[in-house]
């Protein structure tokens, strides 16, 4: 019978590979070709870096976060304290790193929480009745013609301050992105004959999208969550810089930065504490958000390179 | 019977919302015009036409997948009209579809063995070892078994298509319908699908819907012929009398390509669908049409046994059947 | 007489980044004025990779050796200017798709004035003109309205039509039509088989016709060249090859035609295996893995060239150990 043409997969994969799911060995294959790159390797090792500060941020803070000292305010940076002391005397290390897994949560918690409503809202567009899909799609548009920080205060005034109000205005307006995508995607893939072939084979519409559209989706996914964080962060520090977001004592980014900015005379190191990891954090992502999106790219068109 | 279509009538949706303005008659594109057509146990149907012509629209009808306007079809005593998943899931399960591009008809990120296993998930038939009616099936198509792991795009494109072959049959069918099995094949490797659909039938005794543009495979592999213009069957019959002797101007005009036969060139290109023409859809590019071809729809006559036209004007008439 | 086309052991390897790839081996041919010239081949014999050269469009991984010689000049050995002047004028093409070959946002009647820029001494309203003449030459109705039209007003036959009014008014001294009815239906392909069979009258030169069709080939075609894996392995009268074909994979492929196949029959011929990778270095023939005919020395040593037919100057050849007498 006929053997395969050229053996697009290189070496036989060693039985131990072999055993592996899929997913994992697909996984494996986007890690590599995301870290091939300079730019994938400074943003993994941000993220990465990120990941493991919000994790475990209990363990690796030296002080309590919220412990005040006034006989320690305002000190430099120094052995005991690396980064300094704020004008409560609270160490500024400890709370640039309690700062990270509260930022984290809040990425989580919007972004999460945008996706799940803007990927239900983009199947229904998709697949849904033409007048709904094009009610959903005013409401995106008008949602994403809003500015952004008028609207954010506009939702602190009305909900109060707070992480929590935070996060309903990233969610609220990370909506319509993740909605266009998950409804572009839909229309696109929905014509795509394998969606047909699953239909034609009497699949409900429930199994192709769970099956088919879903995984098939998670590429492009994936590479906007990634170019996200940065706006989440840049959201949640602005709105906390201006008090309207973690309310004290929670330390974040932005709220050290607030403190900071009041003493940027006598003790600039507050501000450098606070802005140097919202920094770090959007530099970062962004570079392992631009390598994701290469990695995911060419793979497909590589692995599709057929005969001439 | 295995299939049977009478009087289907697709159409589609044209414009958005201004297109509801818009006068009856232009607010829709009627792909499917009235088509019937019948397929015994065993059998293979060859559906022959250009694009334009609304074959492929019909081979999806028979699976449901195109908005029915009109018209019924029965699958083995299964009826279905209409829109809705309903009535149609139980005729999808006794019906196979390979589609024309096979690497597209296979989602990229599933390997083989879960693929051609998926109709027995879809339909949750109990019992079944996955895996080993994987390798069944594969077998059955003439693949070896290290097959089962790889995903789509590890295979060539006879590959794949023997892999969606494997697919059609999961389920045992009555009736596949391949849509353009031949096509973007060479020459050199045409044979392996048609001779693997033959062996199969041969074994199996499924029957076929064969939807192609290629009349000189639908020649040797079709027991019976089904030529559609805009929409329509225009002519239906055994194969050899189809090639003997056509008995509709367009058929003939087909036929003078490839495979002797005098060779008649057709003017013009074939009309738009909205709206369609008056009278007998092919006047235009007829080269026999008469005053009356404009004005007046032609009636389905028969000239022979089993062998039908839509003509005013047949190129045989029943009388002649036997000089033919 | 020169030939207007010479081709002498033209290799063409394109540097790709899983290793060279031989697209072509030891090409040669010959076209002569006033010949229409069938090129067949499935996939990866390497024929467009011949028509490229023809046109001098390979792209800038591609590593040449041989000579390929319009009339009588070296087309590789001339600068990219010198080239570049060439095309559009000496050499036109007609190429498979007829719906990405025109300009999407430029009228027809603009395109094929700009297509004769080469024609200096002409001012626009003769372009015009000749346009507007061509356009009815080809059989297009009413061709002063079509001018103004945009491609996407154009039905893919009416487009393939325009392709071939363009490239016949550069006047070429050589045609080069690769796959020119693939992409349209049977019975437009039949319109378009005609007009190009007119078409040998208005081409002062010779016409190539690029195909894996070979009953294309005999319908429009004086002499055939039949390609395989990059080499040439039979060339000779088309009427000569289809009744009589000398190269094993010739009868082969011949066999497997439907549309030859008299006898109605529910079994085809196929040829089994698969055409060898480009990418990899190979001795001998390069058919002898799926000959049914093959010996020894098929595998080891490439074919030579063994002429055939009525005392031409190596013309008709097949390549191919077993004519060895």
């Amino acid at each position: 019978m006929s053997e395969l043409h050229f053996d697009v997969t290189g070496v036989a994969p060693t039985p131990a590979i072999r055993a592996a799911p899929a997913w994992l060995r697909r996984a494996a294959g986007l890690a590599r070709a995301v870290l091939a790159g300079p730019m994938g390797k400074v943003g993994a090792v941000s993220v990465g870096l990120m990941l493991i500060l919000a994790v475990s941020a209990g363990i690796l803070a030296p002080y309590d976060p919220i412990a005040i000292a006034p006989m320690d305010r305002l000190e430099g940076p120094s052995l005991s304290h690396p980064l300094g002391t704020d004008q409560l005397g609270r160490d500024l290390l400890s709370r640039v790193i309690e700062g990270t897994r509260t930022v984290m949560e809040v990425v989580v918690a919007g972004i999460g929480g945008a996706l799940a409503i803007g990927l239900s809202m983009g199947l229904v567009a998709g697949y849904g009745p033409r007048l709904l899909a094009s009610l959903l799609m005013l409401i995106s548009d008008v949602v994403m013609s809003l500015p952004m920080m008028l609207f954010a205060l506009a939702m602190t005034a009305m909900l109060g301050g707070g992480l929590g109000t935070v996060v309903l205005v990233v969610i609220a307006f990370m909506v319509p992105a993740y909605f266009r995508v998950a409804r572009g995607q839909t229309l696109t893939l929905k014509g795509a004959d394998y969606i047909v072939a699953a239909r034609a084979m009497g699949a409900s519409p429930l199994r192709i999208i769970m099956r088919h559209l879903l995984p098939n989706m998670a590429g492009p996914l994936l590479v906007l969550i990634a170019m996200d964080v940065p706006t989440v962060i840049g959201i949640e520090s602005g709105l906390s810089f201006l008090g309207q977001g973690a309310q004290p004592p929670t330390p974040t980014w932005g709220s050290i930065l607030r403190d900071g900015f009041a003493f940027i005379r006598q003790a600039p190191h507050i501000v450098l504490a606070g802005g140097l990891p919202i920094l770090i954090a959007t530099v970062g992502f962004t570079f392992f958000s631009e390598a994701l999106r290469d990695a995911l790219d060419p793979r497909l068109v590589g692995k599709k390179a057929r005969r001439p | 019977m295995v299939l049977e279509i009478e009087d289907l009538v697709v159409r589609y949706r044209t414009g958005g919302w201004a297109g509801a303005l818009r006068p009856k008659s232009q607010r829709h594109v009627e792909v499917l015009a009235g088509v019937g057509l019948t397929l015994d146990a065993g059998r293979t149907l060859g559906v022959v036409g250009e694009s334009g012509s609304g074959k492929t629209t019909l081979a999806r009808a028979v699976v449901g997948l195109a908005p029915i306007a009109a018209g019924v079809v029965r699958v083995d005593g299964m009826r279905a009209s209409g829109w809705g998943d309903g009535p149609w899931r139980f005729i999808r399960r006794k019906v196979g579809f390979m589609f024309q591009d096979p690497l597209a008809s296979l989602d990229p990120r599933m390997d083989v063995a879960t693929l051609v296993t998926e109709p027995f998930v879809i339909h949750r038939t109990q019992g079944i070892d996955r895996r080993r009616e994987a390798a069944r099936l594969l077998d059955l198509v003439g693949l070896p078994a290290r097959f089962l792991e790889r995903h789509p795009y590890q295979l060539s494109g006879g590959q794949a298509r023997r892999v969606s072959v494997a697919r059609a049959l999961a389920l045992k069918p009555k009736l596949v319908i391949a849509d353009e099995p031949t096509a973007g094949l060479d020459l050199s490797i045409q044979g392996d699908v048609l001779n693997l659909m033959t062996d199969l039938q041969a074994e199996l005794g499924m029957s076929y819907l064969l939807i192609t543009h290629n009349l000189t495979v639908a020649r040797h592999v079709a027991d019976e012929i089904a030529v559609m213009y805009l929409g329509r069957i225009v002519e239906t019959g055994p194969t050899d009398a189809i090639y003997r002797a056509p008995a509709h101007p367009y058929t003939r005009a087909l036929l003078g390509a490839r495979g002797g036969g005098e060779r008649i060139v057709l003017e013009g290109e074939p009309p738009g669908l909205s709206p369609r023409p008056q009278g007998c859809e092919f006047h235009g590019r007829c080269p026999i049409a008469k005053p009356r071809c404009q004005s007046e729809a032609p009636v389905e006559r028969t000239v022979a046994p089993r062998h039908r036209v839509l003509c005013h004007f047949p190129l045989i008439q029943p009388d002649m059947a036997g000089t033919a | 007489m020169t030939p207007l086309l010479d081709i002498a052991d033209l290799s063409i390897t394109y540097a790709t980044a899983s290793g060279p790839v031989r697209a072509l081996k030891d090409v040669s041919l010959r076209i002569e004025k006033g010949e229409v010239l069938g090129l067949v081949g499935e996939s990866g014999s390497g024929k467009s990779t011949l028509a490229s050269a023809m046109m001098a469009l390979l792209p800038a991984n591609a590593t040449i050796s041989g000579r390929l010689a319009f009339n009588g000049a070296d087309l590789f050995a001339l600068d990219p200017e010198a080239r570049r002047r060439l095309r559009g004028n000496g050499v036109a093409a007609i190429f498979q798709d007829p719906f990405t070959a025109l300009n999407p946002a430029t009228r027809i009647g603009a395109q094929l004035v700009e297509f004769q820029h080469h024609k200096t001494g002409i001012g626009h309203a003769e372009r015009t003109r000749r346009a507007v003449a061509m356009l009815a030459r080809v059989g297009i109705s009413d061709p002063e309205r079509r001018m103004r039209q945009y491609p996407f007003e154009l039905s893919g036959g009416i487009r393939q039509r325009v392709l071939i009014a363009a490239a016949l008014l550069t006047e070429p001294q050589l045609l080069v039509a690769d796959e020119p009815t693939t992409a349209l239906d049977a019975t437009t392909e039949m319109q378009i088989i005609a007009l190009l069979r007119a078409s040998r009258a208005l081409v002062d030169g010779a016409i190539v016709l690029v195909t894996h069709d070979m009953g294309l080939v005999a319908d429009l075609c004086d002499r055939v060249a039949v390609m395989y894996a990059g080499e040439l392995v039979e060339a000779g009268p088309t009427a000569e090859v289809v009744a009589h074909p000398r190269h094993p994979y010739t009868r082969a492929l011949l066999a497997c035609d439907p549309a030859l196949i008299t006898v109605q029959t529910r079994h085809f011929p196929t040829i089994p295996g698969q055409v060898p990778d480009p990418g990899i270095p190979r001795d001998g023939c390069a058919f002898a893995a799926r000959c049914t005919e093959a010996s020894g020395l098929c595998h080891t040593t490439p074919p030579p060239m063994v002429s055939i037919g009525i005392g031409d100057d190596g013309g008709d050849f097949a390549r191919c150990h077993r004519l060895v007498a």
